[in-house]
């Protein structure tokens, strides 16, 4: 099954749940320098429903990475709400928004963020260390399980210092799958790799979506890939352009 | 969580070594200063075994007089004893209490090893003036006149070693102050004293024997540089009394001159002089300590800096803000546990080997005292920087590299 099938063909899953997981209302990002302000983001308003593929394109300084990090939960934004499964997240404290990331998304980094100082599998644990009452027994089985997923189990005990880019980017997106997130927001992860490592990468964010219902906001500069997506979101300087 | 810092530890242990190096060095001077503090602290906590509030100690200086001394000092103790406000007045030798001086001797009981202990000179006036307590026997008075043998007197600890627990009272005893068997004196115990500790507070309660000072009635006799007097006054006397006895000795010797020190004055200096390599350790340790600050603080520090995409990171996968700032504590705090660890391990071996023969107590002392600072100065300098790293934004923080 080839992804353009996909794209044609929404499977059965991803229709039955098409209910907003993800919605920006009328958001605005401004950086404020102490020289100049920039406006990141301005007036944006999106919504990303359950089992969506969605990419995100756009010029560099555009502001695709303040918006994944907004999705994200990372940042507040200058005004607007952010809203996940329809709750308004304005008013959670630092704790409860720390919980939503942990449980609900799964990041993914042009540069992968590896801790260089663990192993393949420890990095992989990560988010399940700040999981209330996991053991370390289940917390080992889950990220093997998700190295599996990405092909990686011959290579748990490395350090991402003997990986290839295309394996780091494999273990950071088992990090990402380890928590069992609903969403993952991949920002440029096939940016450092060269096109083979690229499509592998694109292929496996592509089955988990579809085998695995993942929601995923993917920011690309590659249109090939973003072809493979459901929807193609464009932006131009801060705004939402398509 | 525990375990997962561990393994971070460990697989930092490169750039942590020198850190856990500093801090284990830290632990073991801090063990050292600790124990001596205990071991200081000890014996200043035991009594002296004599009362030396309200006794001076006049220090008779003769400037070169020829003519003959024990008239003339015979004359000035009795002056002294009838002055108002003057109890009593004992001649002392040398070795007077926190003077510094003591004359070591070789003592033995028949053919029994040579036990060594403090020798003091002491009059009849002695015991009474400084309130020793007598647990046997008596002191030393007229009725030792007629003795052939000389009289002796020793502390409860010189009792201890040389007779366990058989008699001692009227056994003969030989002393020798070289280690020449040959040449010794010997003298019969006619009195057993409670522990007297003749280096004052710092001392450790050791064996001390008293001899017999008598000034003979001829008025031959050596014409010395010094002499030593204690006078036990009424409470509260003071500068007013001490002029009135400077006063007599001038008027009764004529040449003579006299400094007069309290005991008490006397003690606070003898301390003072004890305690200074104690300073001079707290100076080093304060120093050390110093340095493991502001080692550790710039490893957090720095740590932070490098770290900053991981604690993005962390709070991108579900760490708060307060999380991420007791993770570094809690880093901080396993990583001093691993240095300690084998430092107390070291410590241990003290007692364990008793290797300087000082009580449980005292390592333990120490052992906390250490324990405490190194814990203390850790937290503190983790506090800081584990803040600042709780404040990083973690959207900036991943953006960055
Ligand atoms: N922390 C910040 N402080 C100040 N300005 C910032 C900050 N983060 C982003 N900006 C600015 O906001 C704008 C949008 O940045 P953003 O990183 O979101 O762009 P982008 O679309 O991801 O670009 P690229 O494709 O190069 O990754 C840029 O002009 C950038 O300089
Ligand atoms: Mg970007």
């Amino acid at each position: 099954m080839s992804p353009e099938t996909d794209l044609r063909q929404p499977t059965a899953a991803t229709f039955e749940n098409a209910a907003p997981v993800l919605r920006l209302r009328d958001i605005e990002k401004v950086y404020q320098t102490k020289t100049i302000e920039t406006v990141a983001l301005n007036s944006v308003n999106l919504t990303v429903n359950r089992g969506e593929f969605v990419s995100i394109m756009g010029p560099s300084g555009c502001g695709k990475s303040t918006l994944l990090s907004l999705m994200g939960l990372l940042d507040e934004p200058t005004s607007g709400v952010i809203e996940v499964d329809g709750r308004a997240v304005t008013s959670y404290s630092d704790k409860e928004l720390a919980g939503l990331r942990n449980l609900k998304i799964g990041f993914v980094f042009q540069s992968y963020h590896l801790i260089n100082d663990l192993s393949v599998v420890d990095n992989v644990e990560l988010p399940l260390l700040y999981r209330q009452g996991m053991g370390g027994g289940e917390r080992r089985q889950r990220a093997l399980a998700a190295l599996d997923k990405v092909g990686l189990s011959a290579r748990t005990g490395h350090f991402p210092g003997q990986l290839s880019g295309g394996q780091r980017q494999r273990v950071a997106i088992a990090r990402a799958l380890a928590g069992g997130p609903e969403i993952i927001l991949a920002d440029e992860p096939t940016g450092n790799l060269d096109s083979v490592m690229g499509e592998e990468i694109m292929d496996l964010l592509l089955a988990l979506n579809r085998e695995q219902g993942v929601t995923i906001v993917m920011v690309t500069h590659d249109m090939q890939q973003a072809l493979k997506t459901q929807r193609v979101i464009r932006f131009f300087d801060g705004s939402q352009v398509s | 969580m525990f375990e997962h810092l561990l393994t971070l530890i460990w697989n930092r242990k490169r750039a942590n070594a020198l850190l856990m190096a500093e801090l284990f060095l830290s632990f073991m001077v801090l063990f050292g200063l600790g124990s001596l503090v205990a071991v200081v602290t000890l014996a200043m906590r035991q009594p002296p075994g004599f009362a030396y509030a309200d006794v001076w100690e006049l220090r008779l200086t003769t400037n070169n007089d020829q003519t003959p001394q024990n008239p003339t000092l015979r004359r000035l103790l009795a002056q002294l004893r009838a002055t108002p406000g003057v109890d009593d007045v004992s001649l002392a030798a040398f070795s007077t209490p926190f003077s510094g001086y003591i004359m070591s001797s070789n003592i033995r009981v028949e053919d029994k090893p040579l036990v060594s202990g403090a020798e003091v000179q002491a009059d009849d006036h002695f015991a009474s003036l400084l309130h020793l307590e007598l647990l046997e026997g008596r002191w030393f008075d007229h009725r030792d006149d007629a003795d052939k043998l000389p009289p002796i007197i020793i502390n409860r600890e010189l009792r201890q070693v040389l007779f366990g627990t058989g008699p001692a009272l009227g056994q003969v005893v030989r002393s020798s102050h070289s280690s020449n068997l040959k040449e010794f004196n010997e003298g019969r115990v006619v009195g057993v004293t409670g522990s007297y500790r003749p280096g004052g507070d710092l001392g450790a309660p050791a064996p001390a024997v008293f001899v017999r000072q008598v000034l003979p009635d001829s008025a031959a006799g050596l014409t010395m540089f010094s002499h030593t007097l204690l006078v036990r006054v009424r409470p509260g006397s003071g500068a007013v009394l001490e002029e009135k006895l400077v006063r007599t000795v001038a008027a009764v010797t004529k040449t003579w001159s006299t400094s007069v020190i309290s005991l008490p004055d006397s003690r606070a200096a003898s301390l003072e002089t004890a305690l200074a390599p104690i300073w001079a350790g707290a100076a080093v340790c304060a120093f050390l300590l110093l340095n493991v600050a502001l080692g550790l603080f710039g490893a957090l520090w720095q740590a932070i800096g490098q770290r900053r995409a991981e604690i993005g990171l962390r709070r991108a996968v579900g760490a708060t803000g307060p999380g991420i700032s007791r993770q570094f504590v809690a880093e901080t705090l396993v990583l001093t546990t691993l240095a300690v660890g084998p430092a107390l391990l070291l410590a241990a071996q003290f007692p364990l080997l008793n290797a300087f023969g000082q009580p449980l107590a005292v390592y333990a002392v120490g052992m906390g005292v250490a324990l405490v600072l190194v814990y203390g100065f850790a937290v503190l300098c983790a506090l800081q920087p584990s803040w600042q790293a709780a404040s990083i934004r973690p959207a900036a923080a991943l953006r960055e590299e």
